[in-house]
């Protein structure tokens, strides 16, 4: 190709959605105001309501998609977007592990916890379901992780599939980022902090201003678990207490790892 | 007693005099004159030293030489390698036309209060970066950086008298011996000289007998601090031996690889390097180099799948190889610079102190 | 640091083109590239069991094995797997398009070793990539060397690569070719079964005469390797050739570190005394 046809190439197109969820990744794009005109200079967005009014619904090179799945309503336009993009980002933790709103996935007591909150004999406008992650209903191409995303991850994760090639995984732990901010390791105060089995990309935020990693990125593949909840509960926490806090962001994601402590 | 002390300093005093004057002068300094001097150093660049920055100790930029915390009793939790391979930087950027290198991190500076573990850990560094074909950001940093090393007293994790690099006889500028009444300053390099020079009323010309004498009884009550010890000249053959040890498994099992220990490591040299586009077009972008880390799952990962140390005990074995065995060049000349950060930091007490220690008696530690 | 040292960066790839390409079986593809400055690319040189790193801009850097022999400069040639980020993009490029390449780097094979000797050249899968750098080599200087057994497993015909080039070189006298499939189909003529069945086709060789080179992937090392063992090949002739993660090629990013060694500078040829030397190799 040369460069004269590729300037012709058409620009992608692009659709971002909001399901359950605060809405604050689409957000994060938003305020990362140094690059957004660049952004809309250099894809076609079709669909980005928070954005601009006037969607068009149809054929996608990127949908990015934030938050859980939670209606009826929402699993069929997951499924649609699905069926139009070429690539599907799960954009956001809730996206991507099915956020605070699955922290109690897998009790079994979904049911128990709706009439708790909404008592009897609701009727609901649209049908809720228990808050599932995207891969729970659809084949997800690419996760970008956090509550909010962090632009930097975002941007690198954004570029490289507009401009046509493959994201770049980072499977390193809060803890890299840490010391690459030189910041003071709460474990050495014997103080909680889930660093070492979460994702990095958030540019450690929470620990350097000195406050414990809950786990916004969602686990690590390589954490080392059962150690990990050992050295917590040596600082006397309970295993439960460790489970509960793990289990904020941990959604669907943490279970597989929780399964044999 | 006293007699026999003088007897014994005028010998290492003519053994020092044998050993540093044909490459090295040593000055005297009054205290009252440390920081009208080090403030005259600015035109030699940019000020950088140990400063208290958010209750860390880091190397950092300073505006006043009374931010420095030169006491000696505390090392900086990010090792001065950082100075000279940078956490972080664009090595270079792309356009239409190629690739081209980015040195705009390269500035002169002068950094202040690096101590004698430090300046071995970056002469260990040079044998890599400054290796044939030299790294040309590390060589430009540290071509351009003076080094004003700084004499300290040891933390309870200090190891240094272990390694040797308790003192140190090149690889700075000028070294300052904080004798509390007085300072011993050696010069190390030209440019050194250029900076005595400068400032001639600052220093006296003559050591007496009595200033090294003082100098040998601090040192000597130094050397009796220290709180650990590893036996480095065996390690190379114990860690050969050891190699199938079932002690790895333990550390294995316990090894958070959170990565720190590579990170705080004045010799752990590793790198990662990725390509960022700019949003608006597919031809421009940047080359990013971040530190990295053998702790990582995907260190020694191809593409296709295949991980050469997947699991966390060949992970550590390779670590312990660099720092308890050979590194660099020269086999059998271990990377461990006895700075004490790995023992400090890992938060499950996975350092070279209980490691070697393990693999010693082939016993793990009791928990 | 004098800013005309700067200048030499050796990070800084140069612009190469793509000259020609084409599938050698599914998801694997031969470049054939030369340097954008003529005079570059003719007098590049490098060693066979040397190797590159090419950049695709804004994806990133990877080694790649060079597949070429230096005894036919101007082109150099690449068999490629697609198998991550970057290969992915290579696969988008087409021929004319430019990418970017900077080496040659490691120490290649031991050519010296060779000379006068018989040589066993045995490969598995992708591993004949470099092998065939070293094949090219010394059937350009045939006269250099002595007897040759080119013995090249694949895990069926469809992974076979290179076949028409390798199997026209059965019809050469001055080279003996074994050809095997783990699993062989109906259009499978050769032999059946692991790379290592081959040594039994052997004649007899004098294993203080002989090299043994080997390049496959991670699982085959040990299997070839007995059998150079059982003909009593010394140590320190069988030669192999190593892949690794890299970041730099020049003994800077750590990745490729086996003890105190890098492949990216020690090797990526190392010889079996070696490996059992640094205990990390294979």
């Amino acid at each position: 190709m040369t460069t004269q046809e590729k300037k012709a190439a058409p620009k992608p197109k692009i659709g971002v959605y909001g399901f359950t969820g605060c809405a604050g990744d689409q957000l994060l794009i938003i305020h990362t105001e140094d690059e957004l005109l660049n952004l809309f200079g250099s894809v076609d967005m079709q669909s980005f309501v928070m954005a601009s009014s006037n969607p068009i619904e149809g054929e996608l090179d990127v949908a990015f998609v934030e938050g859980s799945v939670s209606t009826d309503e929402e699993e069929e336009h997951i499924l649609d977007i699905r069926k139009r993009a070429k690539i599907l980002v799960a954009m956001g933790n809730c996206a991507v592990g099915g956020g605070p709103q699955a922290m109690y996935t897998g009790d079994k007591k979904y049911k128990e916890r709706l009439q708790k909150v909404y008592g009897d004999n609701v009727k609901f406008f649209i049908e809720p379901v228990e808050a599932k992650p995207l891969d729970a209903y659809v084949e997800v191409d690419y996760y970008l992780p956090g509550c909010p995303i962090d632009q930097k991850q975002a941007f690198a994760l954004i570029t490289r599939l507009i401009h046509g090639a493959v994201p770049e995984t980072n499977p390193h732990p809060v803890c890299h980022e840490c010391k690459l901010n030189e910041t003071h390791c709460l474990l050495l105060d014997k103080k909680f902090c889930l660093g070492p089995l979460v994702a990095g990309g958030c540019d450690s935020v929470c620990p350097s201003h000195g406050l414990p990693c809950v786990g916004c990125w969602g686990p690590i593949e390589d954490g080392n678990f059962k150690e990990h909840f050992k050295l917590l509960e040596s600082f006397g926490m309970s295993k439960k207490e460790i489970t509960r806090r793990i289990k904020n962001y941990g959604g669907h994601k943490i279970l597989q790892y929780l399964e044999n402590l | 007693m006293e007699k026999a002390l003088i007897e014994s300093s005028r010998n290492i005093a003519i053994h020092i005099a044998i050993l540093w004057v044909p490459n090295m002068r040593i000055l005297k300094m009054q205290p009252k004159f440390l920081d009208k001097f080090l403030e005259s150093l600015e035109k030699f660049g940019a000020l950088y030293g140990p400063v208290h920055r958010n209750g860390v100790m880091k190397y950092d930029r300073i505006e006043s030489v009374s931010e420095l915390d030169l006491s000696g009793h505390q090392l900086p939790m990010i090792p001065v390698k950082k100075l000279f391979n940078p956490k972080q930087f664009t090595m270079l950027h792309f356009n239409e036309k190629g690739f081209y290198p980015d040195y705009s991190m390269i500035e002169k500076r002068v950094i202040i209060g690096v101590h004698p573990c430090e300046i071995h850990g970056v002469l260990r560094l040079d044998e890599i970066f400054l290796n044939d074909p030299a790294d040309p950001y590390y060589a430009g940093l540290r071509d351009n950086s003076a080094i004003i090393g700084f004499s300290c007293w040891p933390t309870e994790s200090s190891l240094c008298k272990s390694a040797g690099t308790d003192i140190v006889d090149e690889g700075f500028d000028l070294f300052f011996m904080n004798l509390n009444e007085f300072y011993l300053v050696w010069v190390g390099s030209s440019r050194g000289y250029d900076m005595i020079h400068e400032r001639e009323e600052f220093f006296e010309q003559e050591v007496s007998h009595e200033d090294m004498r003082k100098y040998i009884e601090w040192r000597n009550k130094r050397n009796e601090v220290f709180k650990l010890e590893i036996d480095f000249g065996s390690m190379p053959d114990i860690m050969e031996l050891s190699h199938n040890s079932e002690v790895w498994d333990y550390f294995a099992e316990k090894c958070l690889s959170c990565g720190q220990c590579t990170m705080v490591c004045p010799t752990c040299n590793c790198y990662n390097v990725s390509d960022v586009f700019d949003v608006t077009n597919e031809t421009t972008g940047r080359r990013e180099r971040t530190w990295d880390s053998c702790m990582f799952v995907d260190y020694s990962l191809v593409a296709g799948g295949h991980n050469f140390r997947e699991s966390r005990a060949d992970r550590l074995k390779l670590w312990y190889t660099h720092k308890l065995k050979t590194f660099g060049s020269e086999y059998g000349r271990p990377g461990c610079i006895g700075c004490g950060r790995c023992v400090d930091t890992c938060p499950v007490d996975i350092n070279v102190v209980t490691v070697s220690q393990a693999l010693i008696s082939g016993e793990v530690p009791k928990e | 640091m004098n800013i005309s040292k700067m200048h030499e960066n050796p990070y800084n790839p140069e612009p190469a083109r793509i000259v020609r390409h084409y599938d050698l079986i599914e998801d694997h593809r031969f470049f054939q590239i030369r340097h954008v400055d003529m005079n570059r690319a003719m007098s590049f040189t490098y060693n066979p069991g040397q190797f590159i790193m090419l950049s695709i801009p804004g994806v990133g850097e990877a080694p790649f094995s060079i597949s070429s022999t230096p005894s036919r400069p101007g082109i150099l040639e690449l068999g490629v797997r697609k198998v991550g980020t970057l290969t992915e993009s290579l696969f988008q490029k087409q021929d004319n398009d430019i990418i970017y390449i900077r080496g040659p780097y490691g120490n290649g094979y031991k050519i010296e070793q060779m000379e006068k000797k018989d040589l066993i050249i045995t490969a598995g899968g992708l591993g004949v990539i470099p092998l065939r750098s070293i094949l090219y080599y010394v059937l350009d200087n045939r006269d250099k060397f002595g007897r040759v057994f080119f013995l090249y497993g694949a895990g069926d015909s469809n992974q076979f690569l290179f076949r028409d080039e390798f199997f026209q070189l059965k019809a050469r006298n001055d080279l003996d070719c074994m050809y095997t499939v783990d699993k062989a189909d109906k259009t499978w003529t050769e032999s059946e079964g692991v790379v290592t069945k081959l040594f039994k086709n052997l004649p007899e060789i004098d294993p203080q005469n002989t090299i043994g080179l080997v390049t496959g992937p991670p699982v085959m090392y040990k299997f070839v390797i007995d059998e150079f063992l059982k003909l009593k090949i010394p140590k320190n002739m069988i030669q192999l050739s190593l892949e690794r993660r890299m970041k730099c090629g020049i003994g800077k990013c750590g990745h490729c570190a086996l003890d105190h060694l890098y492949t990216c500078i020690d090797g990526p040829v190392f010889t079996y005394w070696d490996t059992q030397h640094f205990r990390e190799l294979i």
